[in-house]
């Protein structure tokens, strides 16, 4: 790990201006009563693109808009920390006993009045009613960060409780966002929100950042956009870390993994995990399913063993959003910003005895799924994109 | 060749767990209102979306197309406001062609979406001053049940769940049990004496807003693909033509008429459009039942995946859409979809892998070609 690097912060200092700030802003202005949602892999700086809209629309306060953010997995933002429309914790992530709280500080920052209740477990439910009553004359801006990551139980709830409430307001906009798979939404304001993809940076944006940060890394830019493909937690991980080598960028990718994860792997270690990712790396346009998954991470182990420890894996993956469903390739992908950082890591080993080991195991599951599905191992491997590997295979 | 009927018994929900990593069976409810996850997972046609416009709609289908679960999930919608827009579902049990019949079982319609509203929310009837509350008094007096035999009924329940279900209601508040204000609310009920309310229905729809401070009433008309077998599509029109002729003035009044209505009534169209009630067909193409799965099995996986393909061999793609292409034209409805993807997963069941294969999906088409 990196343990004297702080990377769960917003440094108001540190902000570089992305690519695409202006085309969101446009968009938030353009928007009345609709949802709108920016989907990221992780570091590409959802959060930091959330916090410094909120810092926008807190400078401009005499253009009539009230903002409020709401920061679901703990975050640092000492900036904020006395703002009484802010919510996050920098120590812990959001739970369910905190979504009341949240309401109760929405409606206070908006002047919704309070409600007599006979029954005090019920007060929630009529601080949502007066805050769908309430028509505020500004526009309202609502920014919520990690929507996706957070329980199902606690979204329906934000979902339920907040924000469809607020919806009946006549101008509001809300800007949520989240990584990995896509939530279930009941209300079709969400269902059919609009998706903002954010991209990673160029090599000038990642140049401005190491300049922003004051790292003695300025010169080696390429090199870190190189590895880092442009994701700005990588960038600002690399660009603190006390040396630029292969063991410091093993140790920016292993805080991204890492941080994804549960402090409790259930029946699994972190090792396993890790080796696991790094197989699935490799999948450089393609995707695939467990069933392959299961014979490419577990290869000599009987089918109903690969297929339970499959299982656990991908379910873990899955849950913390370094893996998803693609519907457009019909398989399972691995989170790309993780993906281009550990082939990058991967291609920086010497002898690239790890590639080759990979490679092989592949080789052998494709060969015999062919067998076993009378399929012809081209067609598998066309599907999977598999480049690096297919020229090995015989036909 | 395999009876579909011998296939059903040995498919066991509890295989899903096991097998194909889904948390709960998403295709145990042919009947998509019984369904408790419908919401979760209900497809909706993009034409059918103005179901939730402020505006008089008419929505057609043919039977098993989806129409009562897209009225429910319009109901849900409007609960979501907390009441500042307020359903009033209104599903005619009975059919009969006295022109006062639609104005009267209305009433009896609107009484149980107060007493729901006044159920969801017991504090804030208890906050209105004694003139509302002879008024909400004497709109119960128009439930199809006699009010004091019901307040005895909500006075020993224990939750909103069991009373939710007399009124034929889904709660608009997140309050599940029948709490302090409940039995307050219910003891001044008891004693407040009035009359029935004598106001014409556009009146009381009037009333009812500015009691509860309600924007918009969207009445919610549903279950007459009961009286189609048994009535001429002709006098099924003239049925609910006192209906259609109020919906500009009840429109006028924030108060909109939504039809849930047969497709044979679709030759009507004009009598609608020509009232100014927007018209949309809810029909499904193979992409769109495809879709019905794709949602189900996202949902019933947590998100692990949303096709039947990850549950395949390899050499399969786009399994649920070549489910829908083997239903023909006239059966395309999801209900037709969900029994199909039932059968197959029976099928793949039996393989020892646990996967679909390409075998199982011919043997469908078989069994269907022969059916069809």
């Amino acid at each position: 790990m990196l343990p004297d690097i702080k990377y769960r912060i917003y440094v108001p200092n540190e902000w570089t201006d992305r690519a695409q700030w202006g085309e969101i802003l446009q968009k938030i202005e353009a928007m009345s009563r609709h949802v709108l949602i920016l989907e990221g892999d992780r570091g590409v700086g959802k959060t930091f693109m959330l916090m410094h809209l909120f810092e926008h629309y807190q400078q401009q306060r005499d253009s009539g808009v009230k903002a409020f953010f709401i920061g679901l997995d703990r975050y640092e933002a000492p900036s904020f920390s006395n703002t009484g429309n802010f919510w996050q914790s920098p120590d812990n992530n959001l739970q369910m006993e905190d979504v009341n709280k949240v309401l109760e500080k929405i409606a206070d920052y908006l002047g919704v009045p309070d409600f007599k209740t006979l029954d005090d477990e019920n007060k929630s439910e009529y601080l949502a009613k007066q805050l769908a009553q309430t028509q505020s004359d500004r526009r309202l801006l609502i920014l919520i960060d990690s929507i996706y990551e957070c329980a199902d139980n606690i979204r329906q709830q934000i979902e339920q409780n907040i924000l469809k409430p607020l919806l009946s307001s006549p101008k509001i906009t809300i800007v949520l966002s989240g990584r990995g798979r896509r939530p279930v939404w009941i209300n079709p304001e969400f269902r059919n929100a609009e998706i903002f993809q954010l991209q990673p940076e160029g090599l000038t944006f990642v140049r401005q950042q190491l300049e922003k940060m004051r790292s003695r890394y300025i010169s080696e830019a390429e090199k870190i956009y190189d590895w880092s493909g442009g994701c700005p937690l990588v960038v600002r991980l690399l660009g603190k870390s006390p040396e630029l080598s292969r063991d410091a960028f093993n140790k920016a990718i292993d805080v991204l993994i890492k941080d994804s994860l549960p402090d409790e792997l259930e029946g699994l270690d972190y090792t396993e995990i890790r080796r696991g990712i790094e197989k699935l790396s490799l999948f450089k346009n393609g995707a695939c399913r467990e069933l392959e998954i299961a014979r490419y991470l577990y290869p000599g182990i009987s089918v109903p063993e690969n297929r339970r420890k499959t299982r656990q894996i991908v379910n873990v993956l899955l849950e913390n959003a370094l893996l998803q469903w693609d519907e457009r390739l019909g398989g399972l992908i691995l989170n790309k910003t993780i993906a281009h950082n550990l082939q990058k890591w991967l291609e920086l080993e010497d002898d690239h005895k790890t590639r080759s080991t990979y490679r092989k195991e592949w080789e052998q599951t494709v060969e015999q799924l062919a067998k076993q599905y009378a399929v012809e191992p081209r067609g598998l491997l066309d599907r999977m994109s598999y480049n690096d590997i297919v020229t090995n295979v015989t036909h | 060749m395999v009876r579909l009927a011998s296939l059903r018994l040995r498919f066991k929900p509890m295989m899903f767990q096991h097998d194909w990593g889904l948390q709960f069976d998403p295709f145990a409810h042919l009947d998509s209102t019984r369904d408790a996850n419908l919401y979760k997972y209900l497809v909706i046609p993009k034409a059918v979306e103005i179901a939730w416009e402020e505006a008089p709609i008419a929505i057609l289908s043919q039977p098993g197309a989806g129409k009562s679960a897209l009225r429910l999930y319009t109901e849900m919608v409007y609960g979501g406001t907390r009441g500042v827009k307020l359903a009033v579902p209104y599903i005619p049990d009975t059919f009969d062609a006295s022109p006062e019949f639609h104005f009267f079982a209305l009433r009896g319609a609107l009484a149980r979406a107060v007493a729901n509203y006044i159920l969801s929310y017991p504090d804030s009837f208890l906050q209105f001053n004694e003139k509302k509350k002879r008024e909400i008094k004497s709109l119960l007096v128009y439930l199809p049940f006699d009010l004091d035999f019901f307040l005895e009924i909500a006075q020993s329940s224990m939750s909103l769940a069991e009373l939710e279900t007399q009124l034929g209601v889904r709660s608009i508040s997140g309050i599940e049990r029948i709490g302090k204000a409940h039995v307050e609310m219910f003891k001044i009920l008891r004693h407040l004496v009035v009359g029935q309310a004598e106001q014409g229905l556009p009146e009381l729809f009037e009333q009812v807003r500015e009691i509860f401070s309600i924007k918009t009433l969207h009445i919610l008309m549903d279950g007459a693909d009961g009286f189609i077998e048994t009535t001429d599509n002709q006098a099924l029109v003239n049925w609910i033509r006192p209906l259609i002729d109020s919906v500009e003035d009840w429109g006028k009044r924030q108060t909109y008429l939504k039809f849930f209505l047969p497709l044979d009534l679709s030759n009507y169209a004009e009598t609608f459009t020509h009232a100014g009630v927007q018209t949309a067909t809810l029909n499904w193409d193979d992409s769109l039942l495809a879709e019905v799965i794709r949602r189900r099995l996202y949902v019933a996986s947590g998100g692990a995946f949303d096709s039947l393909d990850a549950l395949s061999t390899p050499d399969l793609r786009n399994v649920e859409l070549r489910l829908a292409q083997q239903i023909p034209a006239t059966h395309k409805t999801p209900r037709r979809m969900i029994r199909q993807t039932v059968n197959l997963f029976a099928r793949a069941s039996q393989n020892a892998d646990g996967c679909i294969t390409a075998l199982d999906i011919e043997e469908e088409e078989k069994i269907y070609a022969t059916r069809h």
